[in-house]
């Protein structure tokens, strides 16, 4: 099992409960594949630093779970089919975690999971750039 | 005409700001933070500037590009 966490930009006109039902639905996909959810943060609406889908605000919600790798890509494929997801990214937190050892540790003590992330192994799993290739054309300083 | 070779002077901070204060984690989550390493056309200063050391520009540079793939940090910023 591996630790995993993605981040999504939600378009920033959903509503609340859109979100929420969105969120769930992810929620409900990890934990179908015997993936363990271990905190959703929504960060809110938040200012892009560059335009996604000719927008310049997104809604942030970062999803961190501990999961087998095969989940990543029908959750990534979940993410493009959806209308309402800008952009996603998922990072590879830890290598090797121990689901049992987790779950004992994991919801008495928050010190578990700090620890795994100071560890930088962290690889990118995929970058997704959707938009980013036709983003600013490039250096226009010539 | 030969110039004598003269090395220009570039302010350095001569630490690695990450290793002095190990309280400072990269991430890609914090871009206040990393935005003190990117030029204000968005480009990452490079080490002989801020002074980094090899090991934590390497983080630095995957978390400012995890950063901008994630719409937290600018690929360029485009001028007025």
């Amino acid at each position: 099992m591996r630790r995993y966490e993605a981040v999504v930009i939600i378009e920033p006109d959903l509503a609340d409960d859109e979100v929420k039902a969105l969120t769930e639905r992810y929620s409900d996909l990890i934990k179908s594949q015997e993936g363990e959810l271990i905190k959703i943060e929504d960060w809110g609406i938040k200012k892009l630093a560059y335009l996604v889908r000719k927008r310049d605000k997104g809604r942030y919600v970062l999803f961190d779970f501990v999961s087998g790798p095969t989940l990543i890509s029908e959750l990534e494929r979940q993410f493009k089919i959806s209308e309402h997801v800008m952009k996603y990214l998922t990072v590879k937190l830890d290598e090797d975690v121990n689901l049992e050892a987790f779950k004992a540790g994991g919801p008495a003590g928050e010190t578990a999971p700090e620890v795994s992330e100071t560890v930088e192994t962290a690889e990118e799993v995929s970058e997704e750039s959707v938009q980013s290739s036709e983003e600013p054309e490039a250096d226009k300083e010539a | 005409m030969s110039r004598p070779p003269r090395r220009r002077p570039f302010p350095r901070s001569k630490v690695c700001r990450f290793c002095a204060d190990s309280s400072l984690r990269m991430d890609y989550k914090e871009p206040n933070l990393l935005r003190l390493f990117i030029t204000e056309r968005g480009k990452i200063v490079p080490r002989r500037i801020s002074g980094n050391c090899a090991k934590h520009q390497r983080q630095l540079t995957t978390a400012i590009k995890r950063g901008r793939n994630i719409a937290l940090l600018p690929f360029t910023v485009p001028r007025r």
